[in-house]
This record gives structure tokens, C-alpha cells and sequence, in this order.
């Protein structure tokens, strides 16, 4: 029954796939057997995750991308179609915080906007139709798997107004995507990430940083990079046949509470408050 | 608190995914004679997981299916509605498998029929057999976890989270579950247990789907793949959701529904 995770002789593009998630979704999958396109801006790191994909026995590209930019994508997915005569999975991944990120709503410009919007949004929209346009030519099965964050489930605060609209968009555009080609055997699935650490942690320093976040987590810790990667193979691999249009939100609990920041007080009778 | 950063991933054996890799870990299926959950209590197995099971209602059905289930492993027969026979059920099959790492509960004891003609023992009967039960599951799996990081993880269906005619009480029953997924979930972090959901929709096991092809069925036409699931196909789901992996994930409900909950 779980023969079906195994991804031998499947072919995936990770975009955002250098550092961080990306990285971690692009090694399990390795390790589950599929061949890896590593799609990123910075090329140093790309080829970095390339080489330990080769390490492993698979095979893998490099392909620098600015996702922003869809003739860049589209070239992405040219190029992996010209070298490898095709792909049967994207992994849309890559974004990043923008110019309006840290900005008050009342001074964020229309370019802050529009650029914030094209690395949160744009560039999902981007890979998701390069791979809906490979599927339907060959007419054959694929899979697409967005990633968006916790930010786009709750009002945020006084930062990431935008990236969290953005991500919302995400979430929903999966689910028309997964059932305007459900006949056509495509699927699509969405990653929504709470706090994830995205590097390893190297000192003391980052590592207190870390545990002072996570002491504001139910589960007390903050998520770990690896913790993407066997959700990433469920998803993209056959074990997940009949899941479309999910959007899977790995986030240590914050998402399902929130009424309170330490829970019920069963002596007092009041919401707990932090010690 | 039991888990810090940095947390290194666990170690998957031999020609096992990280995730999906079971070994040594014990397990305790309720309602094990349920077609999904009998699918699932063989993905534990093959994931190398020693299992457990009970059955949720004691008819003769049941229990063969139960034994069934089993392949000779504990098994115990149980009515969830009844919390007494699930404690009790509970610590024999605990002895048994030397402790417990995770539960799962597979609640689907149906009803449908209008308000009206519903009575008060149908409203005992249907919250006891489906939120009762996961309820009082959940609490005796719980104690066994003795503060070690456990997962529990109840196998619903789609009236858990959609409303459908006649369904009222059913769907209560069904969807309270997920009430007590998101509280406890909370409530048992900090020792970091997980509590989950999975949703599965139309399976080919649901009473009353009717024909399996598009043509025949306009319930098929309304599901996006346009099939129903086989019973096996929430598998691998509950295989990870049970593994130590999985340890980011909680108060979540995740849905195998072929995109059915997905469309206006």
C-alpha cells in the first residue's frame, strides 16, 4: 500500500529550491526516488542542491529562475521539457517578503504592491499554468503543489499585509485549479507553512532566538525546515490520489487555537495569560 | 516541555521514507472493522507499526470483521458508546503491544432521517457512538502515552465539515469531533501529542452512493475526479499522521475527498 509514495522515474520542478523549504521538499523527494529540477535565483545555491540530489543517485538540474518573470518560467519548464522530454510535477515554492512587507498600509506605493504581489502571487499563477499548458499538451496526469503560509488564514498584524492577501490568493486559486482539471487527472494541493525555521540553527544566539518563537507555539517549538519533506512526498506522489484542491496547514497548532494564549485556567476560570 | 529547537529529524529504517516509517511504534485502531480503517490498520502494519484494534459496535458483522482486522493480533470487542468497555479494552490491548504511541478512531455510527421524526435515543445513541466514543478513545489513549509524544487521530467523514439533508444529527456527531480535534490539540501540545483529522468523502463503501459511473450517478458528476474513493486511499495519510514526523501538524482536519469539499 505504500509502494505508491515511491516517485522512482518521476520528474519534479521545485522552484525556490536553493535554500530553506524548497531545499528539504527537493531532498525528500530524491530520496523517495523522483529526479529533481532545481529552480531558483541564486545559482551558487541551486547547484549546491543539485549536486547532493546527484549524491543520492537521481538526476538533477540547476536552472536559475526569477519566478517573478513567467518567460523565465516558461523557459524553466521549456528547458526541463528539451532536456528531460517532460515533468509530472511542480512545486511552486518560491516567494519571498517584498518592498510592502514591512510597510504600514497607508504607505505602501502601487510598485511596492505590485512587486510584493508578484513574488507571493504572480509567481504561483505563473508556474501553476507553465505546468497546466505541459500537462494538457501531452495529455497525461499531473500534479501541482503550491506553498502558501499562516498569514493568509488570519488578519496579520501591522506587517505582511499584503503577502498574506497574497497568500490567500494562493489557497484559493489551488482549489479552482484542482476542480477545473480534476477530469483531465490533474491535481493540485496546497502546503501552508506556519513558522519554519529556514536555515540550520549555528550558535547559541539563533538558537535561544528560536526557542523564544517557539515558546509562543502550542507545541512549544518552532517547525523545522525537514518537517515539509515527507508532506511534499505524500502530495506529490500516487499515496495522495484522491486529494485535490487540500490546502494542509503544518503550523505546530497556532491555526486551530488562538482564543487565548495559554489556555482555559481551570482554577482562576479565566484565558490563561502567559507566565 | 519535551521538544526544543533544533529538532533533528528521526532516523527512517531501511528502505523507509521518513514519515512513513512505523517501526517499533505501537498502535491502537477503534473501530478497526470500518472498510477505510481496516485499510489502515494493514498500511500501519506494512509500515512496521505492531497494531491494535477494537471494533465500534459488538453485532456479529462487527466482530468478524473485527477478528479479521486483527490477523491474529490483540483485539478487543467494544461498543464506543460505552467508555468503561473502552478503558477497559484499552489498557488489555496497552499490556499486550508493552505501551501505546498513537490511536486511531474510526467513529461512523450513521442516521439519517428528518428532525421530526428523530427521537431522544437516537440523539444518546448517535453523539455516544460517534463523538462519545472518539472522546473517551482519545482520553484512555491518552493516559497511555504516559508524557511521551503521542498521536491521535480520528478518521471522519465529509458530514464532519458539510451540511446534507436528513444527515442533522449525524453531521452534529460527526463535526463535534473536529470541535474536540482543535481543543485538544491545544490542550495536549506542550507534552507534543498531536490530534488530527482526515476527512474522507464518498468512498465505494458509503450506503447509499449509488452506481460508480458518471453516466448513472448524478452524485459522481458532482464530485471533481468523478470517481469514489477506494477504501485504501486514506492509507497513507494516517500512516503519516501517526509517524513521528509528523509532529508540526495538529488541530487539522485534512480532507481525501477527490476535490468534492473544494467547489461552491
Amino acid at each position: 500500500m505504500l509502494e505508491s509514495l515511491r516517485m522512482d522515474g518521476k520528474r519534479v520542478i521545485v522552484t525556490g529550491a536553493g535554500r530553506g523549504l524548497g531545499r528539504q521538499m527537493a531532498l525528500h523527494l530524491a530520496d523517495a526516488g523522483a529526479d529533481i529540477v532545481c529552480a531558483a535565483r541564486t545559482e551558487s545555491q541551486i547547484e549546491a542542491v543539485a549536486a547532493e540530489i546527484e549524491a543520492k543517485g537521481r538526476r538533477s538540474l540547476a536552472i536559475q529562475t526569477d519566478v517573478t518573470d513567467s518567460a523565465q518560467v516558461d523557459a524553466l519548464a521549456e528547458r526541463t521539457i528539451s532536456e528531460w522530454g517532460g515533468f509530472e510535477v511542480m512545486i511552486a515554492n518560491a516567494a519571498a517578503s517584498g518592498p510592502a512587507s514591512m510597510k504600514q498600509v497607508t504607505e505602501i506605493t502601487d510598485e511596492d504592491w505590485r512587486e510584493t504581489v508578484d513574488l507571493n502571487f504572480s509567481s504561483v499563477f505563473y508556474s501553476a499554468r507553465a505546468a497546466l499548458r505541459h500537462f494538457l499538451d501531452e495529455n497525461k496526469p499531473g500534479n501541482i503543489i503550491t506553498v502558501s503560509s499562516g498569514t493568509s488564514l488570519r488578519g496579520v498584524g501591522e506587517q505582511f499585509f499584503v503577502d498574506g492577501a497574497a497568500k490567500a490568493g494562493v489557497i484559493n486559486m489551488t482549489q479552482s485549479l484542482a476542480i477545473q482539471y480534476a477530469r483531465a487527472g490533474i491535481r493540485a494541493n496546497c502546503i501552508v507553512p506556519g513558522f519554519i525555521l529556514q536555515k540550520t540553527l549555528e550558535d547559541q544566539e539563533e538558537i535561544d532566538t528560536a526557542r523564544r518563537q517557539g515558546s509562543r507555539i502550542p507545541v512549544g517549538r518552532v517547525g523545522e525546515a525537514w518537517e515539509l519533506g515527507p508532506l511534499a512526498v505524500y502530495l506529490a506522489s500516487d499515496a495522495s490520489g484522491y486529494v485535490t484542491g487540500e490546502a494542509v496547514i503544518i503550523d505546530g497548532g497556532g491555526l486551530a487555537g488562538g482564543l487565548a494564549p495559554s489556555g482555559w485556567d481551570v482554577q482562576s476560570g479565566i484565558g490563561g495569560i502567559p507566565s | 516541555m519535551s521538544q526544543q529547537n533544533p529538532l533533528p529529524p528521526p532516523d527512517a529504517a531501511d528502505g523507509k521514507l521518513p514519515g512513513f516509517d512505523l517501526t517499533g511504534r505501537r498502535v491502537i485502531v477503534y473501530g478497526a472493522e470500518k472498510p477505510a480503517a481496516s485499510a489502515i490498520v494493514e498500511a500501519l502494519r506494512e509500515a512496521g507499526a505492531s497494531v491494535g484494534v477494537t471494533s465500534a459496535n459488538t453485532d456479529g458483522t462487527s466482530l468478524f470483521r473485527l477478528k479479521k482486522a486483527a490477523a491474529g493480533g490483540p483485539n478487543e470487542a467494544v461498543d464506543l458508546s460505552n467508555g468503561t468497555n473502552i478503558q477497559v479494552a484499552t489498557r488489555k490491548i496497552a499490556k499486550e503491544l508493552g505501551g501505546v504511541d498513537a490511536a486511531i478512531v474510526a467513529p461512523q455510527l450513521y442516521h439519517a432521517a428528518p428532525i421530526r421524526k428523530t427521537l431522544d435515543a437516537d440523539i444518546q445513541r448517535v453523539l455516544m457512538g460517534n463523538l462519545g466514543g472518539t472522546y473517551a478513545a482519545f482520553r484512555s489513549a491518552s493516559r497511555e502515552f504516559r508524557g511521551r509524544p503521542g498521536r491521535l487521530l480520528a478518521v471522519l467523514d465529509a458530514s464532519a465539515v458539510r451540511g446534507l439533508t436528513h444527515l442533522s444529527l449525524y453531521s452534529a456527531a460527526q463535526s463535534g469531533v473536529v470541535g474536540l480535534v482543535r481543543s485538544l490539540s491545544q490542550e495536549l501540545a506542550p507534552a507534543g501529542t498531536t490530534v488530527n483529522a482526515i476527512v474522507v468523502g464518498w468512498t465505494d463503501s458509503t450506503p447509499g452512493r449509488g452506481p460508480s459511473t458518471a453516466d448513472d450517478n448524478v452524485l459522481l458528476r458532482y464530485i471533481p475526479m468523478r470517481r469514489f474513493a477506494a477504501a485504501a486511499e486514506a492509507a497513507p495519510l494516517a500512516v503519516y499522521l501517526t509517524s513521528e514526523a509528523s509532529g508540526y501538524i495538529t488541530g487539522q482536519v485534512v480532507q481525501v475527498d477527490g476535490g468534492v469539499l473544494k467547489h461552491l
